[in-house]
């Protein structure tokens, strides 16, 4: 079903994980989903901001909320689960508390209101919203025997009172895109866990400690790849991964977008997977198996 | 001045004197549980507690405010969200991390330990980032990160490698660095800055 999106792309897909927003494009187009990108967007202040300053954390959100709203939006698409997590929290906070809401309003002097009525999606959200037939009909050649970890780390899924996610701790979401495009996923413990993405710069021996965890749980589960929805995982799980895994030792981590545009019949070039620093073969070769032309 | 759990509750609602101390949140968290915190997160739930307790003796409440204020665990925590999903009663301890941090820097108490400096370091640099150019370019962050810490060979290694996979550009490189001669929020971000100011002085008035 065609489907309109104001779209929130978010830093890091602009910068180092352009391969993310190139790949969901390409998806996207090929699911007949327009996405429209959000004028003049800004920064969502990610945890920094939240950290150290509250108010200029939730002006940021309020601000993109703002935008989208007067672009004729009520639905807005943010893949990275950074962006989309700063615009849910806001929006629980204005939605739960009409005087938060007013507050947010009258400081980004706006007199119209009903900033608490938009609706911030994650690919979670998204892929919630497409039937399985939907999902399936761009396919053009399907996975066979690929394991597959699917990763959702922190902000996806919580808090629930935020994300909305129907089990926090064991969700599913991605497993069902998976099946779908014929790759097995696998069970395993640290779906959910922290790889420590938001030290990526300021505190290495955490990135160290906690990717490795994820990485070799993926490992031991049997998975020949991780999945990820969102770009700060994936900085973390594929590009620092060179750093605290020995060469044998590594798995590559690609964005579900990927993995669907490669089933969708895209190129591996076309969807960016060049761009990984861990080697993406065992992926393709999966595909290439059970091409049916 | 409001004690922390004022601060909490103003901020998120919840309240850590609702704790009994189950500790699920210190089980759960991926940074107490590999040994990356000072302390987990539970007690600076019963800190903030003792902080309230001791209100009528200034002295002792101070000592206990300071502990957490003072305490590398707030900057350790990952904002993974795992321990506010799991507290049996409802509160926002995440949340208590953010209202801990911001905390410490208004009040002058961030440990003064080297990765607190450095995780310090790069929340600043990152907001300045924004402040020059209202969105996060990776390269200027990088950069005013360094000569903020002195770390300059982080980092360093993969700098060939990022530019190699197009993840970086030498020209947009020289563009980033040249951004951080800019100072004053730009224009396109202004009127954020100037909400959150306002948003910040409602805040103090309640
Ligand atoms: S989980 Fe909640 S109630 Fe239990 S110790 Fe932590 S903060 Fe207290
Ligand atoms: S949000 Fe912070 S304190 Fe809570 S579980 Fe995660 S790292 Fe630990």
């Amino acid at each position: 079903m065609s489907a309109t999106f104001a779209y929130y792309p978010g830093c890091s897909l602009q910068g180092t994980e352009k391969e993310y927003n190139t790949s969901l494009q390409l998806v996207a187009k090929a699911l007949d989903h327009k996405l429209e990108e959000i004028p003049n967007w800004l920064c969502c202040g990610a945890t920094s901001a939240h950290s150290i300053n509250h108010a200029l954390a939730t002006a940021l959100a309020g601000d993109t909320l703002a935008k989208a709203q007067d672009a004729g939006h009520s639905k807005i698409l943010a893949p990275c689960a950074m962006c989309y997590s700063r615009l849910a929290t806001t929006l629980h906070q204005i939605k739960s508390d009409p005087d938060k809401a007013a507050s947010l309003e009258k400081a980004l002097k706006r007199e119209k209101g009903g900033l608490a009525e938009m609706r911030a999606l994650s690919m979670l959200d998204w892929a919630r919203e497409l039937s399985d037939a939907e999902i399936q009909a761009p396919i053009k050649k399907k996975f066979k025997g690929l394991k597959i970890a699917c990763y959702y780390g922190c902000l996806l899924v919580r808090p629930q009172k935020v994300t909305g996610v129907e089990n926090a701790e064991i969700p599913q979401d991605m497993e069902r895109v998976v099946r779908l495009l014929g790759a097995e996923p696998v069970s395993w413990t640290m779906a959910t866990a922290c790889c420590g993405a938001s030290f990526s710069l300021s505190d290495k021996p955490s990135v160290f400690r906690l990717g490795r965890r994820v990485i070799e749980s993926a490992r031991k589960a049997g998975a020949d790849a991780i999945i990820v929805a969102c770009p700060m995982c994936h900085t973390n799980l594929d590009m620092r991964q060179t750093e605290f895994q020995a060469a044998d030792e590594r798995i590559p981590a690609i964005f579900i977008t990927q993995l669907m545009g490669l089933a969708y019949g895209f190129s591996p070039k076309e969807l960016g997977l060049e761009g990984n620093f861990v080697n993406t073969d065992a992926i393709t070769a999966a595909l290439a198996a059970t091409e049916e032309g | 001045m409001k004690t922390l759990a004022e601060l909490v509750k103003s901020a998120t609602g919840t309240t850590p004197l609702d704790c009994y101390q189950c500790g699920r949140c210190s089980a759960g968290c991926t940074q107490n549980v590999t040994e990356g915190m000072d302390m987990g997160p539970v007690r600076i739930m019963r800190l903030i507690q003792m902080e309230e307790a001791f209100k009528d003796q200034p002295e002792t409440a101070a000592e206990y405010c300071d502990r957490v204020l003072t305490s590398d665990t707030i900057w350790m925590c990952a904002s993974c969200q795992t321990c506010t999903q799991r507290c049996p009663q409802g509160i926002d301890i995440a949340g208590t991390m953010d209202v801990m941090r911001q905390t410490a820097i208004q009040r002058g108490k961030a440990a003064k330990s080297r990765r607190v400096y450095d995780i310090v370091s790069a929340h600043k640099a990152f907001i300045n980032c924004i402040r020059r150019t209202g969105k996060n370019d990776e390269v200027a962050l990088v950069g005013e990160y360094k000569m903020r810490t002195g770390n300059f060979l982080s980092d360093m290694n993969m700098a060939p490698q990022m530019m190699l996979k197009g993840k970086m550009s030498p020209f947009g490189a020289i563009g980033s660095a040249l951004s951080l001669l800019k100072s004053g929020p730009a224009d396109n971000v202004k009127h954020v800055f100037e909400a959150a100011e306002a948003l910040r002085k409602e805040e103090e008035e309640q």
